[in-house]
């Protein structure tokens, strides 16, 4: 492989990426303008001393099918936006093995693990279970 | 009272500056709009630090452009090692958030430890050095065998700055510490980046901007895993924070590379110590 190939990936996936996230973010946008009652709402009332009032959330939308396409495309763009760094790392490995840096493609390769156990353990964990929950 | 609309184009507003200052001083937009949606619109702390990771996620990948432009002065070994301690801190700090977050007695003490902390961190940064003539120094023999000496050319001075880092495992030590803070505030340690990297382990200050931008996302998206399967982010209040941070770092990347670096150092600091004094006022209050 082109040592140069993973840089070039990767101005592509910076460009492309931030293209996607926030086209679909703005898409969202728009679908939460739509699909909210009266945008001239209290954003205050909604925030209650533990978090967002997910009631008062639901009363704001004229139905729940303009809520979930606005929850959607924006949740779309979230997942695109946080895609971009774990692809960087991705093409990083692949740059530091085609130079055959054996000590930072490794390092690489440890930050992705990091990352994964992240999404796929501690979050799901936490959200289960708890880690720290008494 | 605040309406969703003036919300949307408040924080729009402010998060294009944010996202500007961010990729400019390669911090990561979301050091100002964590404290903006907790102190201004009085979003929870594990809420505005989800939105917040999604903005710094969002600068990091927009300056991104410039990191990867011909003459990038970012140092990519350095960038890698330091993610190995952020990313570990960084789901360290949203776990303990989100714990704590449970009482809000809890809260105003981590806001009072994380104000004097970026004060004395500023305090830190304003009486040090910068070494851009770092020519002269000593080579580290840690940083020697881990290949971290490098150039980069300074565009203001039309010069070809080599420098030679050292303090290694004291400035990972750093940022492990930056990746807990911000992993519980949604600030993706670039702050604490920049200072490990230009005042502990003597990058030259755009060396350690340019790489702290590629250190932010990655730090930001693994404490975002944590925030966003607990359910902490809402698009509604995420979503004007992620349209206005990332055109603002757009912006603020046409300009990195031609800002000199003491103007940079000076917003830098201004910004340290603008939020740490509004940390400890909101921890007091």
């Amino acid at each position: 492989m082109d040592p140069a190939l993973p840089r070039i990936m990767t101005r592509k996936v910076l460009r492309y990426g931030i293209y996607i996230s926030i086209g679909f973010a703005v898409l969202g946008a728009i679908m939460i303008f739509i699909s909210f009652r009266c945008i001239n709402s209290n954003f205050t009332q909604l925030i209650s001393s533990g978090g967002v009032n997910e009631n008062l959330l639901s009363a704001f939308s004229i139905s729940d099918n303009g809520t979930r396409l606005s929850d959607f495309l924006a949740g779309v763009g979230m997942i695109a936006l946080v895609a971009i760094p774990i692809a960087r790392i991705g093409l990083t490995i692949c740059e530091f093995a085609c130079e055959r840096e054996t000590f930072y493609t490794v390092i690489a390769v440890l930050v992705l693990i990091v990352l994964a156990i992240s999404f796929l353990v501690v979050g799901p964990m936490e959200a289960g279970y708890g880690l720290f929950h008494i | 009272m605040i309406t969703i609309l003036e919300y949307f184009l408040l924080v729009l507003t402010i998060a294009y500056a944010a996202g500007f200052i961010g990729a400019l001083v390669g911090m990561g937009g979301g050091v100002i709009i964590s404290p903006v949606l907790t102190l201004l619109f009085g979003v929870p702390v594990a809420i505005a630090a989800g939105a917040s990771l999604l903005a710094v996620i969002g600068t990091s990948s927009g300056a991104g452009f410039t990191a990867y432009g011909k003459n990038t002065p970012a140092n990519y070994r350095i960038g890698l090692l330091l993610m190995t301690v952020s990313t570990v801190g960084a789901i360290l700090g949203a776990v303990t958030t989100i714990f704590l977050s449970k009482s809000i007695r809890s809260e105003w003490i981590i806001y009072i430890i994380f104000g004097v902390a970026m004060m004395a961190c500023a305090a830190a940064l304003f009486r040090s050095k910068t070494e851009e003539d770092a020519d002269q120094a000593i080579k580290d023999p840690l940083a020697t065998k881990l290949n971290l000496h490098s150039s980069y050319y300074e565009e203001s001075t039309k010069k070809r700055i080599t420098y030679y880092p050292r303090n290694i495992p004291f400035g990972m030590g750093l940022n492990f510490v930056a990746g807990i803070l911000g992993g519980m505030f949604g600030i993706g340690g670039g702050a604490f980046n920049n200072i490990s990297m230009n005042g502990i382990m003597k990058f030259p200050m755009k060396v350690s901007a340019a790489t702290s931008n590629l250190i932010n996302g990655v730090t930001a998206a693994s404490s975002f895993g944590v925030y966003y399967l607990t359910g902490n982010v809402y698009p509604l209040i995420a979503v004007p924070a992620v349209i206005g941070i990332i055109l603002g770092s757009i912006s603020g990347r046409r300009v990195l590379s031609k800002a000199k670096t003491p103007v940079v150092r000076f917003v830098f600091i201004a910004i340290l110590v603008a939020i740490g004094v509004e940390m400890i006022m909101k921890g007091v209050a």
